[in-house]
């Protein structure tokens, strides 16, 4: 009785699964792109970590990009329709759920694109899924050069679209500023070795700070779970070097970082990349990293962002999250969308990548001037700005274009 | 040989923190024998509880700071025996099902937190005065000292408490045996509430060291894992052992990470744990218990 | 392609849950680092597919096969030992760990943390369903076998069991291992959908999701645990009509369910429809009422 219910079961489930699997792919694979704006609305998506650690970076991403199209629609929309905004989070399991976001965005919410997501564990996953269905994604802070060119081909991945730096760009531009701007000719690093962004910064840091004919004291590492780095700041402060390059995905490893070298009274000059800066870190460790140096794309404090961090802050207030840069990343992407799309006039997925791969001198929120090469998807000669903390505030020091 | 001695004193005092988290950790497996993976996320919402008085209250000494931790972690501590536990150890379910319970308590618990406070770092203000000591070239944190000896001392009181008081004595004798001390007129519940109020004495008092060395942030439970391996190498289930084991894994990572390699440091450090556990399946102190499934 | 990849990841879960079923349900083994397993598996067929260009198929088995040797080598010792049940499950978490640390340290070929990507999509609905169906049919048939009865023996009385002529440590070994091959083949299949391979993706979140499908659904059983397995990969799906609360109740739906279901959504019997019965009597007696 019990084996003949378990294969009654069996064939339950079997069929179920058939029928869920088989008819979304009899369907055929993507509704026709017309679907996607037939209706008085178009829908614009974006997804990533709003729930793991680190999620400070992408929820601020989704109150920005929020708030920009509530204006656009205030504005009468676009090319005419209204704008509708899903987003989802994938925070729980990366992979799993970036894959199926993007499969929810395209086939039941029918986007016309995504604006999103803000790390390269979140987009790498989804290339083949947006190149297939011809949804134009504008990655916000995936630096990793594999999300727009195909590592194995070299051939650029069509859909794929970035507005941030990426890691051989930033990587070199940080190993030139302290090697001849600055003057280290020696310094020491420490990444988490399980973290794509820090290791992707680290591996081009080297080389090019090596090329120059600087010195690598002592390379440490640790894992992303960790919290204690007392024994490595030791180890390096033994290797003799005064500078430390500390590449980090989250500003967290940074203050850590800082907090301990001052209990073990150790003083380094750090420098930091993109993605630790953030005005929580002074608020933690800002006597502990006076004097470090950031790279970041924009100078934050320029008073062209006032209006948009006070209208931001009040509105956020409840939330714990102030604008921060991964914000202004978000207003890029929303805002380079928003182009294309007008550029283009109209929805379809193709004409927007087309659009996008000739946008040249395009105003962004945080670059006057924005550039896509059309031949990697990358932003082309992005500024590079370098802040020191002084007494507890960034201070511009610098601003290059390393093309130039 | 510098080095050496300040990787030493490093690791003793990383060995601390883990010490006493692995003692709240093994008192609630010696006696109701199940993970409590709730453990962290009790930690981090006493953390919260240390920030709130200290940020909002703006009572900065860290006697009000431990306190209003103390009080949080006592209340979710309890919360979940009560929520959580007890109905199924009534039912006396086997102890894979208390384990996922308390796996759901932590996701639970912290995506709340995360939404309630943000992902953002909070850092604690506690009044305290900070320097560096010196000893020569060997150098450490006043912190760092004054959170080892408190730990020292809690564990103190807590091994009096449970050696000669009344109550640690039924905490005993429920450990070696629950339903034989119910049956002697323990009331296994009030022991229970003892127990998971201590557990979270412990986690309140380390997440408040935890917040002033690093942050204040949703997910600073996920350091609870150490304190289950410490207590495992120390032996599960015995106190002592889980204060061994707590030091022992501190110097250790400490070791391994300063001199053979940052980036294989888990790798070696898992290693020296199944080898302790292959030539002593029941860890440094513990003795033999009988599981079942 | 929505409900498709849901359908796909399930199916996966369910392979790798099946797997730990028999070492976890049956057996009374517990393991919190099941991916691990997974990981190997997957590794290990991409590798195959990627830089020795063995076909797909056999390239998903040999994946499976991988990861059982690494199981018997991380499994003997550890068994042979006749450790305690924590003491092996902290053991499975250090294995975890070891695999990700591993990985992320091997540039060439494994690509460090930087992971695989551009892993073309083979494993189709029907590829993955045949899969499940499978080993799913297998599992079955070997927990009915004697080798199955002999699981069960240890996991109720491992000494009684050891009396009565059952090789312990064999009949433990094999179930890690027929586990460790059914994660494997999980793994493969993953990344060959998923596209994307990084060391990250293996988590002890992953584990802990096999673990909380093999326990919600319940012991000595191997449906309630299927169930389970795609009952928890469509659950946050489901919940995303809750926006940002999502996985607050994700979690408590774990306390509400084990407060509910004590012995598991399906301890000790498989899926039956008598409660259909019980329920149309009930409503019948109300209605007489």
């Amino acid at each position: 009785m019990r084996s003949r219910l378990f294969a009654l079961v069996t064939a339950m489930c079997t069929i179920t699964l058939v029928l869920f699997g088989f008819g979304g792919a009899a369907e055929a694979a993507y509704s026709p792109m017309a679907d996607r704006w037939s209706g008085d609305s178009v829908t614009i998506g974006f997804f990533g970590n709003m729930s793991a650690s680190g999620a400070f970076q992408d929820v601020p991403q989704r109150f920005a990009i929020a708030d920009y199209i509530e204006d656009l629609n205030a504005r009468g929309g676009l090319l005419g329709k209204k704008v509708k905004f899903v987003w989802y989070d994938a925070g729980r399991d990366a992979l799993t759920e970036s894959v199926t976001a993007v499969n929810k965005m395209v086939q039941q919410d029918k986007v016309v694109g995504i604006v999103g997501p803000g790390g390269s564990r979140y987009a790498l996953p989804v290339i083949s899924l947006c190149n297939d269905s011809k949804t134009p994604c504008i990655t916000i802070g995936a630096t990793n050069a594999k999300v727009t060119v195909n590592e194995d081909t070299g051939k650029v991945n069509p859909y794929m679209f970035r507005v941030s730096f990426i890691d051989p760009y930033q990587g070199s531009a940080l190993a030139n500023y302290a090697y001849k701007d600055l003057g280290f000719k020696k310094i020491a690093t420490i990444a988490a070795v399980d973290d794509l962004y820090a290791q992707g910064l680290l591996q081009y840091f080297v080389d090019e700070y090596k090329r120059l004919g600087g010195e690598i004291t002592t390379s440490l590492s640790y894992q992303s779970t960790d919290v204690e780095f007392r024994s490595q700041l030791s180890a390096i402060a033994d290797s003799g070097a005064t500078a430390l390059f500390a590449p980090a995905t989250e500003y967290k490893y940074a203050a850590f970082i800082a907090k301990q070298a001052e209990q073990l009274g150790l003083e380094f000059t750090y420098l930091f990349p993109e993605a630790v800066y953030s005005r929580e870190l002074l608020e933690n460790a800002g006597p502990q990293i006076e004097g470090a140096y950031v790279s970041i794309p924009m100078d934050e404090n320029d008073p062209r962002f006032d209006d948009f961090n006070k209208a931001f802050d009040a509105k956020h207030k409840s939330s714990g999250y102030k604008a921060n840069m991964y914000a202004y990343y978000a207003m890029d992407g929303v805002m380079l969308l928003e182009w294309a799309i007008k550029k283009a006039n109209s929805f379809d997925g193709e004409a927007i990548k087309n659009a996008l791969e000739t946008a040249k001198g395009v105003p962004l929120f945080t670059e006057p001037s924005f550039t896509i090469e059309p031949e990697t998807h990358n932003p082309h000669n992005k500024t590079v700005s370098i802040m020191r903390v002084e007494k507890g505030q960034y201070k511009l020091v610098a601003t290059f274009k390393p093309g130039d | 040989m510098n080095l050496f001695v300040q990787q030493v004193v490093t690791g003793l005092s990383i060995g601390g923190i883990y010490a006493l988290l692995a003692v709240g950790y093994a008192l609630i497996y010696s006696i109701f024998k199940f993970t409590n993976f709730a453990f962290g996320a009790i930690l981090m919402c006493a953390a919260y509880g240390a920030y709130f008085v200290t940020h909002t209250l703006k009572m900065t000494s860290l006697v009000s700071g431990l306190l209003g931790a103390v009080v949080i972690g006592v209340i979710v501590s309890l919360a979940t025996e009560l929520l959580a536990y007890r109905s199924l150890r009534r039912l006396k379910a086997s102890r894979l099902f208390l384990m996922i319970s308390a796996m759901g308590v932590n996701i639970f618990v912290q995506n709340l937190m995360t939404i309630m406070m943000s992902a953002n770092l909070r850092s604690l203000d506690i009044k305290m005065p900070f320097n560096v000591i010196r000893f020569g070239k060997i150098r450490i944190g006043s912190l760092d000292i004054f959170s080892l000896v408190i730990s020292l001392i809690v564990l103190g009181v807590l091994w009096i408490f449970i050696e000669k008081t009344k109550h640690g004595i039924a905490i005993r004798a429920s450990a070696h045996d629950t339903d034989t001390a119910g049956l002697m007129g323990i009331n296994v519940n009030k022991i229970s509430f003892i127990v998971f109020a201590i557990s979270g004495l412990t986690a309140a008092i380390s997440g408040t060291f935890m917040g002033m060395k690093y942050a204040v942030y949703p997910t600073l439970g996920a350091i609870s894992s150490k304190a289950f391996i410490s207590s495992v190498i120390g032996g599960l289930g015995s106190l002592p052992g889980a204060v061994l084991g707590g030091f022992i894994l501190g110097v250790l990572e400490t070791m391994i990470s300063g001199y053979i390699s940052s980036s294989f440091r888990d790798l070696f450090s898992f290693s020296v744990m199944i080898a302790v556990l292959v030539f002593l399946p029941n860890g440094i102190l513990g003795s033999g218990i009988n599981d079942k499934l | 392609m929505y409900l498709q990849s849901l359908a796909i990841f399930a199916c996966v879960n369910m392979i790798a849950v099946a797997g730990l079923v028999l070492l976890t349900g049956y057996t009374g083994i517990f393991s919190i680092g099941h991916a691990g397993f997974m990981a190997v598996g997957a590794y290990a067929a991409v590798i195959s597919f990627k830089y020795l260009a063995v076909p797909f198929l056999p390239a998903i088995i040999a994946g499976g096969f991988v990861a059982v040797l690494i199981s018997v080598i991380i499994g003997y010792p550890a068994l042979r030992s006749m450790m305690a049940g924590d003491a092996f499950a902290i053991v499975m978490l250090g294995f975890v760990s070891v695999v990700r640390i591993s990985i992320t340290n091997i540039k060439p070929v494994f690509n460090a943390s930087f992971g695989i990507s551009d892993i073309p999509r083979l494993s189709t609905m029907s590829v993955v369903l045949a899969f499940t169906i499978l080993s799913v049919w297998f599992m079955r048939n070997f927990l009915k076998s004697h080798y199955g009865k002999n699981c069960i023996a240890i996991q109720q009385q491992e000494t009684a069991a050891e009396m009565v002529g059952i090789n312990v440590l064999k009949t433990k070994l094999i179930a890690l291992m027929i586990s460790a091959f059914y994660a494997g083949v999980a793994g493969g299949l993953f990344s060959f959908f998923a596209t994307y391979l990084a060391p990250t993706n293996f988590s002890e979140a992953k584990s802990d999701d096999l673990l909380a499908a093999v326990v919600l659904g319940g012991i000595n059983t191997l449906s309630g645990p299927l169930l389970a397995a795609a009952i928890l990969v469509v659950l946050p799906e489901f919940l995303r009509f809750l926006a940002i609360w999502r996985l607050v109740f994700y979690g408590a739906a774990f306390v509400v369910i084990m407060q509910f279901k004590p012995e598991g959504l399906m301890g000790y019997r498989e899926i039956s429809f008598k409660w259909v019965g019980r329920l149309y009597g009930k409503v019948r007696g109300k209605a007489r009422d």
